[in-house]
């Protein structure tokens, strides 16, 4: 034997795999089993499947966006209502995605009316829609409906991630109709990781700022929307490996457990439902925010106005998730001082991005946290 | 066409010429700086070889078959032109260009995928090192689950840190730039077509689009100007 081989056959003999041909078997045949089960995937209804499913009525339509009013469920009501703006590179079912698990029928249970923003699915006709339409637009338009049905001046309005930038944005900019701001997982400091870089988080930073304007005005010159299963896939590739083990043994090893089966189908569904982007959109997203870092500069201008976050002088709670990798806690957290208003409160819940709304230690603070801070200031 | 100072004589005599010679196998001038697997690629890759021969590519085929069909569209180009072929001679051209950014978009993708199996080997090799590690603790894995699990902990790693680094982002915009490219092509292709038959192309299409919305900016803008009783009725509008 050649001392190579040797070597070999000593680094064979200390690894310390003791899997035999009969439990490998043994557990082959536990998942084969588990493939049975996979029956239940096409007898599943359409209603078990159903997400967003907290009766809603609509109050407000215009073009593809619609604005929903929850009906509410508390016996004993606060008076407060909160206008709820979702991102568009998802659907705002996340916020509602199972009965124990929505975020939504928690607030409500808690007493708060909750108003939704479905920012809905941009066709062709949509690809010159620009920041400033969704937030002088759409958005403005949804706080007077709002308005008008509550009989108040301003709203509680409650950003989620890139719809926390489009809050931060109306507040500065339409400051006399916001009561109280919220954010959660809201980039702010989009350049908050350049110092704090972490392995695995912020990739989408990374990749955005890897790429130079020109090729930016590119993709949307020839792309005109951004396609949302690009988008998508952009967000698997995030964790590559892990949504390989996802899609395959950790699929296979809950076949035969219907409650969890659901959870995982109904989640899929959300993030298969991927609208397009308005291609302006994903310009001035790209390359003023993820390059140029305008917004936290005060130098962001939508329709010709400065966004200064120093006009945001109503009460301010930032939330962020502390493992979310999506947005680095580098870029959502520490914004003190920032803003205009000296009543700033930052609060950080367990989970992910997404776990923050559907995660189980994440909801149980999360939607009582904000009804407190609310009831807080409710007659401030 | 004074922008080549060859005669068409000695183009076509030197076309002919690197068609045959092509006709021998040969080993690719840069196949020794490409790693294994790129080139093995490459070679196994019948749409690369076919476009390395036929779209004037300066790096990689500086003549060859791209001149013959130079050759020909300086000979019989104007001629095609005066019978109305204009179109077809357009598309002809816009469809070499397309077949230059496919290739480019795949030597692209190849250089990504290359990067992603080196951190895919750097992970399993630390996958060995965890185990070793774990052998010296006395600790054993005894299921073949969890080691499929151990894996993918230690793949995961490394390819972060891999598609992170410098070089990972470089080649991510290089496809990203390759796959633009190629897409700017097709548009450009499919526009030809699309004058050609009298049907409304891209840019119509975008141009419409632009002035509906430059529209709509008006109309809100001069809706937010009004009196906020007459707002509120406008605002009603929007009642489903």
């Amino acid at each position: 034997m050649s001392a190579t081989s040797e070597t070999s056959a000593k680094r064979a003999i200390a690894l310390p795999l003791h899997i035999t041909p009969t439990e490998a078997m043994h557990e082959l045949t536990g998942l084969l089993g588990k493939l049975a089960h996979a029956k239940r995937l096409g007898e599943f209804t359409e209603e078990e499947l159903a997400i967003g499913t907290t009766p809603a009525d609509e109050v407000y339509r215009e073009d593809m966006v619609r604005l929903y009013r929850c009906r509410p469920t508390a016996v004993k009501r606060k008076g407060i209502a909160v206008l709820i703006v979702y991102a568009l590179v998802g659907r705002y079912q996340m916020i509602d995605l199972e009965t124990d698990r929505s975020f939504v029928r928690k607030l409500l249970a808690e007493g708060i009316d909750v108003y939704y923003v479905d920012w809905g699915k941009p066709t062709r006709a949509q690809r010159w829609l620009t920041i400033d339409d969704y937030v002088s637009g759409y958005l403005d338009n949804c706080v007077d409906v709002v308005c008008a049905h509550e009989g108040i001046d301003k709203v509680n309005l409650m950003g989620i991630c890139q719809g926390g930038i489009f809050s931060t944005c109306y507040a500065s900019l339409f400051s006399h109709k916001v009561a109280r701001l919220m954010l959660t997982v809201t980039p702010l400091d989009f350049h908050g990781d350049v110092d704090a870089p972490a392995r695995g988080s912020g990739y989408m930073n990374l990749w955005a700022r890897s790429l130079s304007a020109e090729d930016i005005d590119q993709l949307v010159d020839t792309m005109g929307n951004s396609p949302g299963p690009l988008v998508g896939f952009s967000f698997l590739m995030m964790n590559p490996v892990a949504n390989l083990t996802k899609y395959s043994i950790e699929l296979l090893d809950i076949l035969d457990d219907d409650k969890k089966l659901l959870g995982f189908l109904r989640m899929e569904r959300w993030i298969s439902d991927r609208p397009n982007n308005p291609g302006e959109v994903v310009r001035q997203w790209f390359k003023d925010l993820y390059q140029g870092n305008k917004l936290i500069r005060n130098e962001l201008v939508l329709g010709g106005r400065n966004v200064d976050l120093k006009r945001i002088t109503m009460p301010v709670l930032n939330i962020y998730a502390a493992g979310d990798v999506v947005v680095p806690n580098s870029c959502s957290q520490g914004m003190q001082g920032r803003f205009g208003t000296e009543d700033y409160t930052e609060l950080g819940v367990p989970g992910g991005h997404i776990g923050t709304f559907v995660g189980g230690k994440a909801q149980k603070i999360l939607a009582p946290s904000i009804a407190e801070w609310l009831t807080a200031r409710q007659h401030a | 066409m004074t922008d080549n100072p060859i005669s068409p004589y000695s183009v076509w005599v030197n076309a002919l010429a690197e068609v045959f010679c092509a006709m021998v196998p040969a080993a690719s001038s840069d196949a020794g700086a490409a790693s294994p697997g790129k080139a093995a690629f490459e070679n196994a890759s019948p749409l690369t070889s076919l476009f390395q021969g036929l779209v004037p590519d300066g790096q990689r085929n500086p003549s060859g078959a791209s001149q013959l069909l130079l050759g020909i569209e300086r000979t019989f180009g104007g001629l095609a032109g005066a019978l109305g072929l204009e179109p077809m001679r357009e598309l002809g051209q816009a469809w070499r260009e397309m077949l230059v950014a496919i290739a480019a978009k795949q030597r692209a993708q190849v250089e990504y995928l290359d990067l992603v199996a080196q951190a895919w080997n750097t992970g399993t090799q630390g996958l060995v090192q965890d185990l070793q590690a774990m052998a010296t603790r006395g600790e054993r894995v005894e299921s073949l689950l969890a080691f499929i699990r151990m894996w993918a902990t230690s793949v995961e790693g490394p390819l972060h840190e891999t598609m992170q680094g410098k070089r990972g982002l470089e080649v991510t915009a290089k496809v990203i730039r390759a796959s633009t490219q190629y897409r700017l092509q097709s548009q450009k292709a499919i526009g030809i077509v699309s004058e050609a038959l009298n049907v409304p192309t891209r840019a119509d299409m975008d141009d419409a689009f632009r002035e509906i919305q430059e529209l709509k900016r008006e109309l809100r803008r001069l809706t937010k100007a009004l009196p906020p009783a007459v707002q509120k009725m406008s605002t009603q509008t929007g009642k489903p």
